[in-house]
């Protein structure tokens, strides 16, 4: 009998589990997500990164065109449910605590480029910050720094 | 006699309309590293999308970006596109720090999209930051936030 290792890991109740690609889909497509609003500037913004994304172009999957796809389909389970957008938040996150916390950091920063598109910070977009700030291990001078200047960059 | 005022006005910096200015910057910063990079171009758009300050002009800034694309036409070399970014800041600074503040970020953004810093985008950043007196601890904090936003 084959063993269906993603029903068993999810059962199991351990955190992470997603390949790097999933994992920053995933934040982005939260961050622009969240507010309950697809705005067209946050849209805008969160294909505009998964188009160029460094990591997400980089992978050999993506040379055949079916990464995004493919990712597309993983989180058909989880996209339009706004209650898992945490969890699932979390596990993206323990999932980038694995690779580097540059790439942590950097996916903080897409994310808050992503919320602040708009102008508006909702309170479930403060959520999420609050909640990658934490997951993802940031030091808070960094995510401040952050924080401000993105918010800077989008005002005008 | 009709005056021609866009003649007298070319030797003085600014007199750039707002839209103007932050096309011209934004532009620029695309193009002066010599080639136009798919990346920054991309961003490029997705900035001129997402921009309060062109969007919210009554012809979505297409006269404001005509007017650049037109100017731009005509540079030929760095020191040309450097001119103009002066000017573009010239008439930003006298709106205010706060929109050449978001402008220089967008700016670096564009800059740093292609993951790295060709010398006359090294030049621009500090033409910029000069021109429009953005201060330093702001100009180290946009470039560590940029360059790991773009890294990955």
């Amino acid at each position: 009998m084959a063993l269906d290792l993603t029903e068993l890991f999810e059962d199991s109740g351990a955190l992470g589990g997603m390949s790097k690609d999933e994992a920053i889909y995933s934040i982005l497509w939260i961050a622009a997500s969240i507010d309950g609003v697809l705005d067209e500037r946050e849209k805008s913004e969160r294909d505009f990164f998964i188009s160029r994304s460094k990591t997400l172009k980089g992978g050999d999957a993506v040379e055949d065109g079916h990464l995004l796809a493919r990712l597309e389909e993983k989180t058909k389970a989880w996209r339009y449910d706004p209650y898992q957008f945490e969890p699932v938040t979390i596990n993206a996150c323990a999932s980038l605590l694995q690779e580097s916390a540059e790439t942590c950091k950097s996916v903080f920063v897409q994310a808050v480029d992503i919320v602040y598109a708009d102008d508006v910070l909702h309170e479930n977009e403060q959520r999420l910050l609050d909640l990658l700030r934490k997951e993802l291990r940031l030091d808070n001078v960094f995510a401040d720094k952050a924080v401000r200047i993105l918010d800077a960059k989008n005002r005008f | 006699m009709a005056i021609n005022f866009a003649a007298l006005f070319e030797d003085a910096d600014g007199a750039m309309t707002k839209e103007e200015a932050v096309y011209a910057i934004l532009k620029i910063s695309v193009m002066i590293n010599g080639h136009e990079d798919d990346r920054e171009r991309a961003l490029l758009e997705s900035l001129i999308k997402g921009s309060k300050t062109l969007r919210g002009s009554k012809d979505g800034a297409q006269s404001a970006i005509q007017s650049i694309e037109q100017r731009l036409a005509g540079a030929d070399s760095t020191e040309t596109l450097n001119q103009l970014a002066k000017d573009a800041c010239a008439s930003l600074e006298h709106i205010g720090l706060e929109i050449c503040k978001s402008i220089f970020t967008q700016s670096v953004d564009i800059m740093l999209a292609d993951g790295s810093l060709h010398p006359n985008e090294k030049a621009l950043i500090q033409i910029l930051a000069e021109q429009m007196k953005i201060p330093e601890d702001f100009v180290r904090m946009v470039l560590s936030v940029m360059a790991s936003k773009n890294q990955y």
